[in-house]
């Protein structure tokens, strides 16, 4: 219950606060305490009796996993010492399916099926799930959302799983020592095996400021000081700094296990500064790794005079440290310099700021056994996002969608000649709507929804990216082919065609008509001040998205696309009421729902303004004379004047089969009966040759 | 491991500091103005005993993560250098045999720091209390000895053991007299949490709220107005006595009465190194300066001065502002920033 209240509140996002007892037990049963998040990979370890016995994560803060709305959302799940999932529980979400629709009970049961996958198999998705790993079933009527929880678990869980050597191929990895191949300065200095710290007396000056020390009587751009460090003990760094003899005499020196550094420094201020030569320590760096601090001595100091790379600048101060073993120092681990600078005050107190120099040592002299990472691990998983790996999962889908576009866009282009063969048109969209909502809507769950238009314009006012939207490529295409299609020939393309619930309101009124249902004319004034209603749920849905995105999936309800299409009227008995009393509606009004009431509708009309071509014809003598095609009009978009009203239109060309038929269209059975007169009078001639004028 | 520790040790403080930063980051999708709008990352745990919280302007999680974990590790460093606490720490070592070799740079700037802030104060201030401390804490957590003139003799005796001045520093060791101990108490976390800022501003971080025990607000809010501090009322646990506007400063206080050892409220977890318990100046006192460890040894000093001096030192000092909360959550300030 407390997944719905947070889900209500629109949490915006969830913080690495400690899980609770109830959560721990339910990511990690058998744990009795939890520690706290941290790590450049944030987990935090579950202890039995003091014992670590696996580690609790969140998918948001470990990988920053996204919805399908773009929105946080956030799995806690736990991962054993051997590497598999010990639960998981859905934190928070923005997923506007799982919102409405989807019951809580199989939200949890699918979230919580994560428990006992083994990450060490290798699988990524369902689809290339063979080694049987068990990744749950996806929720049906809610598949994007079911594979970024997925991904997001798995990943998150190797994630971290690796980083804790679960994966074991941390323990594994050592320093090169062996490797040399002439570098100069530069190129170490571009690679990060030498770290830099430049500060100027500009820099030192604000961090002291406002206590009073006595300012510098130099320019503020003037150099404090330049300081660099590098680990030197991998040959390709130490030799190439230091010069072959250099380099070997340092080794001579040092125990198999220790480590050495080299720092350099030019500007005003010396790191060594003078208390080393007295105390025998130096009292202005210090080593900082981890929670370990490192007090440089002279034992560990070695003078240099001057670096073996050609390249390399002049520095007025150089040195190299030993570090040895009993130091702890960790020459994989980052590590740091710590400056103290210090300033008298102008009263003559002494104050003192610390300075870091941060050194990370680049992964090419980290050698990792053959194997290592091997295991379970796809080399290009860290980096392919998941949307492609969904793409080439959905490749024939999203093929057959492409056809189906195909043709589409083949019936548009060449309308004229397919409404002048009635047959071949009928059954042309007969066969379209039928594909439209038994393959696309039915199998595939493409429906466009409004709530797509509110989350993409929410996306473009916050921060808009491509993959949330490649997350489901048969909706991407569609979005894609429909935006185009809206500039061109106005949004009917869509509703007329492409839409599975018009289909759906279209086919069943073509039943109501075969079986003689009556047909209501809304009288046309009443009709045209009904049109706004649909643009006013818009306008109000988007509205309230402006001020909290939760309660506008909740009204988008309106649209009953989700009972009818996603779910497949499997759904609590109001909602399925509601999407039947419209399709009742629609037996009597066709297409009730499109005309009057779909915010979708509405929110694509208002761009489809722009749009390019007029394809649909008309006569001079249409609403004047005969008004046919505006009472044959699947939506009544024909004005009595004649006029097609583009923001009503659908384009499903009905009035353009009329239009060609010289049975219907009165102008055309005037010329045709005109024809066959002029033919019965001559009593010969070649009907072949009587075609249109 | 700070996950291994004991949380919130008897002696530690109150909080008497209310951060206002949740608000920035809840408001933020509906501020208007900048297309593309920063994001907030927070955390939340436990450090150094008690409840804290760093919240960071910033876009980039992933960045924010690494820097929250060079700050988690440098926290862990420092508590391993001053924590009482923690067995094997520097001080703990240093207080057990008298002597530290190769003091690290921390243990070098806390030293001189409390050593200007004790000469400044007259000795309000002095992490050499320790001894005194002791007898104290020992006296109420068993009452044993029902009979005054024993503790004030050891009292008395104690005393003779208290002196930063005695103390030798110097980078090659620190060195204590005979039964001599120090305690960072009044300092440490306002030294970590300056430590804290400076990591996170070499981390590329320039707007952070930090929350370790004193507060630090460098820079701004994600919308560009200053961090909201508000000093608890002393005596309500949930109003506030008073609002600070924070930017690039820190904040510490101290509550004389926050833990108080007696019913009459004489002893509490703030000693004066004299010795005496004395009327206090305020129920609590905040002290505001760009170093978070200063404004710490100063709010510590502060609220163990008897009531005159301290209000005298209070007006007295360049830099630093001062606000008391009186018993009736009267607000008195004292002082200006820069």
């Amino acid at each position: 219950m407390g997944l719905i209240v947070a889900l209500l509140a629109g949490r915006a996002h969830a913080d690495t606060s400690a899980p609770s007892m109830e959560e721990l037990a339910q990511v990690l049963p058998g744990a009795d305490r939890v520690g706290v998040f941290q790590g450049d990979v944030p987990a935090a370890p579950a202890y039995r009796a003091d014992e670590v016995v696996g580690y609790v994560f969140s998918t948001y803060d470990t990988i920053g996993s996204v919805g399908y709305s773009g929105k946080p959302l956030d799995v806690l799940a736990g991962v054993d010492t051997a590497g598999r999932i010990t639960g998981a529980y859905l934190r928070s979400h923005s997923e506007p399916i799982l919102i409405i629709g989807i019951g809580h009970d199989e939200l949890e049961r699918y979230v919580s099926a994560f428990r006992g996958i083994d990450l060490t198999a290798r699988f990524r998705t369902k689809a290339d799930d063979e080694s049987g790993s068990g990744l749950p079933d996806a929720i049906s009527g809610a598949t994007v959302s079911s594979a970024v929880i997925a991904d997001s678990v798995v990943r998150a869980g190797r994630n971290v799983a690796r980083s804790r050597g679960i994966l074991g191929d941390q323990g594994a990895a050592r320093l090169d020592r062996e490797t040399f191949e002439p570098m100069t300065w530069q190129a170490l200095m571009d690679q990060g095996a030498i770290a830099r710290l430049d500060l100027d007396h500009g820099a030192v000056a604000e961090r002291f400021a406002g206590t009073g020390v006595t300012p510098f009587d130099v320019a503020p751009e003037a150099p404090f000081i330049e300081l660099r460090a590098a680990l030197v003990t991998p040959p390709a760094i130490g030799q190439n700094l230091l010069g072959k003899g250099a380099y070997n005499r340092l080794l001579a020196t040092m125990a198999s296990e220790d480590q050495a550094i080299l720092i350099a420094a030019n500007g005003r201020y010396s790191f060594k500064g003078t208390s080393w030569i007295r105390d025998g320590v130096f009292d202005r760096i210090q080593i900082v790794q981890g929670s370990r601090s490192i007090q440089l001595t002279r034992d560990m100091h070695g003078t240099v005079r001057s670096l073996g790379a050609d390249d390399a600048p002049e520095f007025r101060e150089l040195a190299t440290f030993v570090l040895p073993a009993s130091t702890g120092f960790d020459p994989l681990k980052p590590w740091r310099v710590d400056l103290m600078v210090t300033r008298e005050t102008e009263s003559g107190t002494e104050l003192s700021a610390l300075f870091g120099l941060e050194y990370r040592l680049p992964d090419a002299y980290i050698v990792r056994p053959a194997g290592a990472g091997e295991v379970g691990d796809a080399p290009d998983e860290a980096s392919a996002p998941l949307w492609q790996s969904v793409w080439i999962d959905q490749a024939p889908e999203i093929a057959l969608l492409v056809t189906m576009l195909a043709v589409l866009t083949t019936v548009l282009v060449f309308q004229d000649w397919i409404v002048r063969r009635k047959r071949l048109y009928e059954r042309l969209r007969l066969g379209f709507l039928l594909v439209t909502l038994g393959w696309l809507g039915w199998y595939a769950g493409a429906q466009l929804s409004v709530v797509n238009v509110l989350t993409f314009i929410h996306a473009l006012m916050t921060d808009f990216r491509w993959d949330y939207f490649l997350l489901d490529p048969l909706m991407f295409v569609l979005w894609s082919y429909v935006a185009v299609a809206l500039l061109f020939w106005g949004r009917g393309v869509f509703c007329g065609w492409l839409c599975p619930f018009g289909a759906l309101q279209e086919l069943l009124n073509k039943a109501a008509r075969a079986l003689r249902v009556p047909q209501i004319k809304v009288p046309f004034g009443l009709h045209e001040r009904l049109w706004p209603i649909k643009y006013i749920i818009f306008i109000g849905l988007f509205a309230l998205s402006l001020n909290e995105v939760n309660h506008a999936l909740v009204v988008s309800e309106v649209e009953p696309f989700k009972t009818a299409i996603s779910l497949k009227f499997v759904r609590a008995w109001p909602f399925v009421l509601y999407a039947g009393l419209l399709l009742v509606a629609g037996l009597f009004i066709e297409r009730f729902f499109c005309r009057y009431l779909c915010p979708l509708g509405g929110a694509l009309a208002i761009p489809a303004r722009l749009r390019m071509f007029d394809w649909l014809k008309r006569r001079f003598q249409c609403g004047a004379e005969c008004a046919i095609c505006a009472r044959e009009c699947t939506v009544q978009a024909i004005h009595p004047n004649g006029q097609i009203n583009p923001n009503e239109c659908i384009h499903c060309l009905q009035c353009q089969a009329i239009y060609a038929d010289d049975h219907l269209c009165p102008p055309l059975v005037a010329l045709r009966k005109r024809r066959e007169k002029r033919l019965a009078l001559a009593g010969t001639g070649t009907p072949a040759s009587a075609g249109d004028e | 491991m700070m996950e291994g520790r004991t949380p919130v040790p008897s002696t530690g403080r109150r909080r008497f500091l209310h951060l206002f930063a949740a608000g920035a980051a809840m408001l933020m999708p509906r501020a208007a103005g900048a297309a593309r709008r920063h994001g907030t990352v927070e955390w939340t745990g436990i450090a150094l005993g008690a409840e804290a919280g760093i919240t960071l302007v910033a876009d980039d999680r992933t960045a924010a993560n690494r820097a929250l974990a060079a700050v988690l590790a440098e926290v862990e460093r420092l508590e391993s250098e001053f924590s009482l606490f923690v067995h094997g720490s520097a001080i703990d070592r240093l207080n057990r045999s008298g002597r530290l070799d190769a003091p690290s740079l921390d243990m070098l700037r806390i030293l001189r720091l409390s050593r200007r802030v004790a000469e400044i104060t007259g000795g309000a201030f002095d992490p050499s209390i320790q001894p005194l401390w002791r007898v104290v804490a020992d006296h109420f957590a068993t009452r044993s000895t029902a009979d005054g003139r024993g503790f004030e003799f050891r009292i008395a005796e104690a005393r003779q053991r208290v002196g930063l001045r005695r103390i030798g520093i110097s980078p090659r060791s620190i060195r204590l007299d005979d039964g001599m101990a120090l305690t960072f108490n009044g300092i440490a976390q306002g030294y970590i949490t300056d430590r804290a800022a400076g990591i996170l501003r070499q981390h590329g971080f320039g707007n952070v709220l930090i929350d370790l025990g004193e507060i630090a607000a460098i820079g701004r809010r994600a919308d560009g107005a200053p961090w909201s501090v508000g000093i608890r009322d002393p005596w309500d646990p949930v109003g506030l006595a008073h609002r600070i506007p924070m930017a690039d400063t820190a904040a510490a206080t101290s509550a004389p009465y926050g833990l108080t050892f007696d019913e009459a409220g004489r002893w509490s977890h703030l000693l004066s190194p004299d010795g005496k318990p004395v009327a206090k100046a305020a129920a609590s006192v905040t002290v505001i300066h760009p170093s978070a460890a200063v404004a710490d040894a100063f709010s510590t000093a502060l609220a163990v001065m008897p009531a005159t001096r301290a209000r005298m030192l209070a007006a007295g000092l360049r830099g630093i502002e001062t606000v008391l909360v009186g018993p009736e959550g009267k607000v008195e300030r004292f002082g200006n920033r820069g």
